[in-house]
């Protein structure tokens, strides 16, 4: 199972960025998150993840998501999930990690947070 | 019984868990049980790639067999004795970034298997994962005098 990875920076909010994973972020790929996310890294402080379509996660992927949530914080940002499908859910529940976690369980509580990050980082006018 | 050999190399770790993930698939496995063959099998396979021959490199040898305990998958290789359940459990209620990174994989495998067992035979280190079986449904009680 292969990875794809769609990074799609906000419009409206600055700093702010969703990745969009699908397939399987494992020993094989997860090399491949991890370069797409380098330059992000430089860009954004906080990152929202979408894994409704990610089927699989292992110690290799994960490792890349902690590495991006510690330089996320270290940057005062931060890291969030989003549509973890239960293989996924049950991985970061076996390794303790779901407190730590930000998990957004509906639209609703996304787009809850975008609109705080926004009114933290208003848009310059374009006037 | 099925059996493949592959070079205990991380690049080969792939293959070898899809053909794991194919012979659970064969022995009638269902899907979700077979992502938890995906995921023991390449933790466990990453864990004697990593530390089984050193520089030197060696082979693993694969195995599955559907026996009376379910679905069980063996990985041997000839490297040095290594127990990866030897390793302790990283501790799950400490920050997550303070814990040893490398104890994650074994937690795995532990969690999602029923049985994991580990020997050295031979000169071999041999990892066994056991994927049980559902519970038959019980038999209908014989109706009492």
């Amino acid at each position: 199972m292969a990875l794809s990875i769609d990074v799609q920076k906000s419009a409206d909010v600055r700093w702010t960025a969703r990745v969009v994973l699908a397939g399987s972020l494992d020993g094989a790929t997860a090399h491949l998150l991890e370069e797409a996310l380098k330059p992000l890294l430089d860009s954004v402080r906080h990152i929202v993840f979408d894994l409704a379509e990610l089927k699989f996660i292992s110690s290799a992927g994960i490792r890349v998501l902690l590495s991006a949530r510690k330089q996320l914080k270290a940057q005062d940002g931060s890291f969030a999930m989003k549509n973890l499908q239960p293989q996924i859910e049950k991985v970061f529940e076996i390794i303790g990690s779901l407190p730590g976690f930000q998990i957004f369980r509906s639209e609703q509580e996304l787009d809850s947070y975008l609109a705080a990050m926004q009114r933290k980082y208003a848009a310059p006018d374009p006037s | 019984m099925t059996q493949r050999r592959f070079p205990a190399v991380v690049p080969v770790v792939p293959e070898a868990v899809s053909w794991a993930v194919a012979q659970a698939d064969d022995a009638g496995l269902p899907e979700a049980r077979g992502l938890d063959v995906k995921l023991a099998v390449e933790e466990a396979l990453l864990n004697v790639c990593i530390h089984a021959y050193g520089t030197g490199g060696g082979d693993l040898t694969l195995r599955t067999e559907r026996t009376g305990e379910g679905f069980v998958v063996e990985i041997e290789d000839s490297g040095s004795p290594f127990d990866p359940l030897s390793v302790a459990a990283p501790d799950t209620s400490a920050p997550l970034e303070s814990r040893e990174v490398g104890g994650l994989g074994i937690l795995l495998v532990r969690r999602v298997t029923d049985l994991v067992r580990w020997r050295r035979e031979a000169g071999r280190n041999v990892l066994t994962l056991v994927f049980a079986s559902p519970q038959p449904p019980e038999e209908e009680a014989e109706a009492g005098p």
